[in-house]
């Protein structure tokens, strides 16, 4: 297991990263995601041995890694760009941590086709990497992080520099490989789709601060602060009262409108924000039957995007953002039309005024 | 790139001066020289024939190409050193070392041999201090010899030997040292397996620039080595201006052109191999 | 730990040691210019400015300092023209036709001046050229020209040819295109190349050497003279001199390229 503990890394006044503690299982997928200069590159690579903390501690099984050089970590690393050696061929660029192990030749060679197998490159073995499409420099360099069986497997930012179709084809690639060898990878990446999609975990790092640490559901329907709800794609924001608890059901005041909301876990302080995702939000016609949560407005705008339609609507408490199908049967909106958004009890997440407000700032 | 009808308009107002000028000043005259080398004093290649013949003049080609040569490997190898710490220097001493090449490589030849001397012969500032300090009790013979020479050959080359070696160290993708440490490399083999290999370039280019520059070299072989070391372009001087033997001075121009033309060539072809990746 | 050590201190001492080899015969010239001696020597008693007196009464030496600065300043102004004019062309014109100029424009300094040198003096001795102030600047011009292109065409690499486009759609000729946009953006270049090409014909002595003999007599070319004959301090203070105004070009040059393009 590997343990982030209270890690600092200051540069001279600003902050990389402050006081940041992580636990990654072992055998597992976990993402650092974070926007750029967030400081999740500067985890990594203190995590590899390039960065010395300021502060705080880095352990594995136990052990500080803190006085081990980075080539006696024994992290596989992709880097950024893929840093493959370019006067070596794809054979040597992969047999290169093994020489530095001294294996035999021959166990060398068995592993190094191995390795290329693992990633279908194995006719590619006398190339040069110039020769290679950034797909299959991508494929040399995990096959060289891979082929000494390292403890930990860092991936930064290793799908970035290619086209989007590519991108999707090598993330499905990605985690079979991650299956398939069961060793724990640890992902950086802007990319909230490619965190989502690969992660057991994911880590959403901001301004060098640890905002929350969960698998992906969680983070998407749970988020604990206002910059993880809103770097994981959009959310309304609507600032409540709370009026009192019945059972299970809040009772919030938004404006002039009581809502009921349920959530597992403790209550927060009387001003919270809820937190609702468009596609939680449900549009009737005006005059619908429609249960507990409905709101009257106008609609102000509506973007087609493919297979849902985005809908403005200003209401009575606040202009909101709606998602439906495109292929909805009756709901047809268009500017002006008098509609009635309404949610379920479970739809939202109440977040702590305090944290909604502190990460507002940050936009 | 501009339009095609443009292009001959461009050509005759921006290049037809330098081409004319050169071709007039520089290409004719040179080209001329060449000529006289199986012209003079009668037309065949007799002169070409001394080359094998003269024993004389095969030891000043042994001479020029040892001087050169050492020249080479000594100015590359402390160009190295040099161009690897201003890889790894910080700003300040960066700079520091960029003008401690840079002023010397604007002095006059001339000015550098003259310190030299003053440096370097046998009542001169070096063997003082030598004497003083009662490390030696007769001064050592640093001018007029192979030694004084390289002294004076070396200083005007390292600049030329660092410069090319740090511009490919600079090009060096700083994250694959550090993939390389990674995947278990220590820092020494890092250097030799990684490091190292990808300045190869650099040094190819820094070598052939060296050597190319000193195989021709005039005034500090003439000032330095006083007569005791002769090399090929004070000998093609001394054909010219004292026994007017103009074809003998041309075909060893000549013959010293071809080589530095062919060294020039050969990286070329060297340099774009590379690039086509075969 | 210790080896690591050991191998810095190596490093650092072979890059001192480096250092010290390159500056040390340019800063020794600066005492010895100095000396109170008769002799080439470090001052004995105390400093004296007797040589550079000898210098400045010296009627030859000043002539010889008068020379080098009009062929240094003419010989510039030509190679400038010339080199930055080939410099747009190749820029401007497609590789394949440009090649064979580029080749031109640089072959100056990949040949040894020797040979230059020899080529010069047969020509000028056809077109009566020889002995002359101007001959003289046109031989160092075509020693410069590489110097100017070399800069002037790095000025322009990171130009955007879209710029020359943009000019043509606004109603510039090539002419005017070459004035108005390409020249304001290669100061530091055309500055740069202007300061090597000066460099170059002051410091200039194997192809003057050949081509000149009484009435020309540029700085280098009398010091040659002088180191031939008898080693006076007196060439001392003269290559004190041109020392110092190597170091004050540079040092321009330096300034010269950290401003930002086209101020």
């Amino acid at each position: 297991m590997l343990e982030v503990v209270n890690l600092t890394k200051r540069y001279g006044e600003s902050y990389a990263l402050n006081d940041v503690s992580l636990s990654i299982e072992q055998g597992t997928f976990t993402t650092i995601l974070g926007p750029s200069g967030s400081g999740k590159s500067t985890l990594l690579m203190s995590i590899a041995g390039f960065v010395d903390p300021t502060a705080g501690d880095i352990r594995l099984n136990g052990r500080s890694l803190l006085p081990v050089p980075p080539e006696r970590r024994n992290f596989g690393i992709v880097f950024q760009g893929y840093a493959l050696f370019p006067h070596l061929s794809v054979r040597d660029n992969v047999a290169f941590p093994l020489r530095m192990r001294r294996l035999s030749s021959a166990e060398t060679e068995r592993r190094v086709s191995e390795a290329l197998a693992l990633v279908q490159l194995q006719d590619y073995a006398d190339r040069f990497p110039r020769q290679l499409s950034g797909g299959q420099q991508q494929r040399v360099a995990l096959a060289r992080a891979l082929v000494f069986k390292p403890a930990l497997v860092l991936l930064d930012e290793p799908l970035s520099a290619l086209d989007k179709g590519l991108r999707e084809a090598l993330r499905g690639e990605l985690r079979r490989l991650h299956r398939k060898v069961g060793m724990t990878f640890v992902l950086v990446t802007h990319d909230q789709d490619e965190a989502l999609e690969l992660s057991d975990r994911v880590a959403i790092i901001n301004k060098g601060r640890l905002e929350q640490c969960d698998d992906p559901v969680t983070l998407y329907n749970a988020p604990k602060t206002r910059f993880v709800a809103e770097f994981l794609g959009k959310s309304n924001f609507i600032p409540v009262r709370k009026l009192g608890v019945d059972g299970a059901v809040v009772r919030l005041q938004a404006g002039g409108v009581v809502l009921e909301h349920e959530q597992a876990g403790d209550a927060t302080g009387a001003e919270a924000v809820l937190v609702l995702r468009p596609e939680r939000i449900q549009i009737a016609p005006e005059g619908a039957p429609v249960g507990p949560n409905a709101v009257r407005g106008v609609v102000e705008e509506t973007s087609f995007r493919g297979a849902e339609i985005s809908v403005t609507v200003r209401t009575e408490i606040g202009t909101l953002l709606a998602r439906a199908p495109s292929a909805h049967p009756f709901v047809r909106p268009a500017p002006g039309d008098r509609v009635v958004l309404h949610w379920m009890r479970k739809a939202g997440y109440l977040l702590d005024s305090a944290d909604g407000t502190e990460a507002a700032g940050s936009g | 790139m501009i339009a095609g009808s443009r292009q001959t308009r461009a050509f005759l107002l921006f290049l037809t001066p330098s081409l004319v000028f050169l071709t007039v000043l520089f290409a004719y005259p040179v080209g001329k020289v060449l000529l006289v080398s199986v012209t003079d004093p009668e037309l065949g290649l007799q002169n070409y024939r001394l080359l094998i013949e003269n024993a004389a003049l095969r030891r000043v080609f042994l001479t020029t190409v040892r001087i050169a040569g050492l020249t080479t490997l000594i100015a590359v190898a402390v160009g190295y050193v040099l161009a690897y710490r201003m890889h790894t220097a910080g700003e300040r001493e960066l700079r520091l070392i960029i003008f401690c090449l840079m002023f010397p490589l604007w002095t006059s030849v001339l000015v550098r041999a003259f310190s030299w001397v003053t440096l370097l012969q046998s009542n001169g500032i070096v063997n003082g201090i030598l004497i003083g300090t009662g490390l030696t009790e007769r001064p050592i013979q640093l001018v007029r010899n192979e030694i004084g020479v390289l002294i004076g050959m070396v200083h005007v080359m390292i600049p030329y030997a660092t410069l090319p070696i740090y511009a490919v160290m600079k090009g060096i993708d700083a994250r694959l040292p550090q993939a390389a440490r990674s995947l278990g490399a220590s820092s020494l083999q890092t250097f030799v397996r990684i490091f190292f290999p990808l300045t190869l370039p650099g040094i190819g280019a820094a070598m052939i620039l060296v050597f190319i520059t000193s195989i021709g070299f005039y005034v500090t072989p003439i000032v330095l080595g006083g007569g005791k070391v002769v090399m090929i372009a004070e000998y093609i001087s001394v054909q010219i201006t004292e026994t007017l033997r103009w074809g003998l001075g041309a075909m060893l121009a000549t013959v010293l052109l071809a080589i530095v033309l062919l060294f020039v060539f050969a990286f070329r072809r060297l340099t774009v191999l590379r690039e086509q990746g075969a | 730990m210790n080896r690591r050590f050991l191998q810095v201190v190596i490093l650092r001492g072979a890059v001192v040691a480096a250092l010290t080899y390159l500056i040390l015969p340019l800063l020794i010239i600066l005492p010895v210019s100095l000396t109170d001696q008769r002799m080439l020597a470090l001052p004995v008693n105390g400093l004296s400015l007797q040589h550079y007196a000898a210098v400045i009464q010296s009627e030859e030496w000043l002539s010889s300092t008068w020379q080098s600065l009009v062929i240094g300043i003419a010989s510039t102004v030509l190679a400038v023209v010339i080199g930055v004019a080939s410099a747009i062309g190749c820029k401007l014109v497609d590789s394949g036709r440009a090649g064979l100029v580029r080749i031109l424009n640089l072959l100056p300094i990949v040949i040894p001046s020797i040979i230059y040198a020899l080529g010069a003096y047969r020509f000028y001795v056809e077109v009566a050229l020889l002995d002359t102030m101007a001959g003289v600047i046109l031989a160092h011009a075509v020693g410069a020209i590489p110097f100017v292109f070399i800069a002037a065409s790095a000025s322009l690499e990171q130009l955007d040819l879209s710029l020359v486009r943009a000019a043509q759609s606004l109603g510039a000729g090539l002419i005017r295109t070459a004035i108005f946009v390409l020249v304001p953006n290669m100061k530091a270049g055309i500055v740069s190349g202007a300061i090597f090409a000066f460099l170059h014909s002051w410091d200039e002595i194997v192809v003057t050497l050949f081509i000149s003999s009484r009435t020309v007599h540029t700085l280098p070319r009398k010091m040659w003279e002088g180191l031939n004959e008898n080693l006076d301090p007196v060439i001392a203070c003269v290559a004190v001199a041109l020392l110092l105004f190597t170091l004050i070009l540079l040092l321009i040059e330096q300034k010269v390229k950290r401003m930002p393009p086209a101020g």
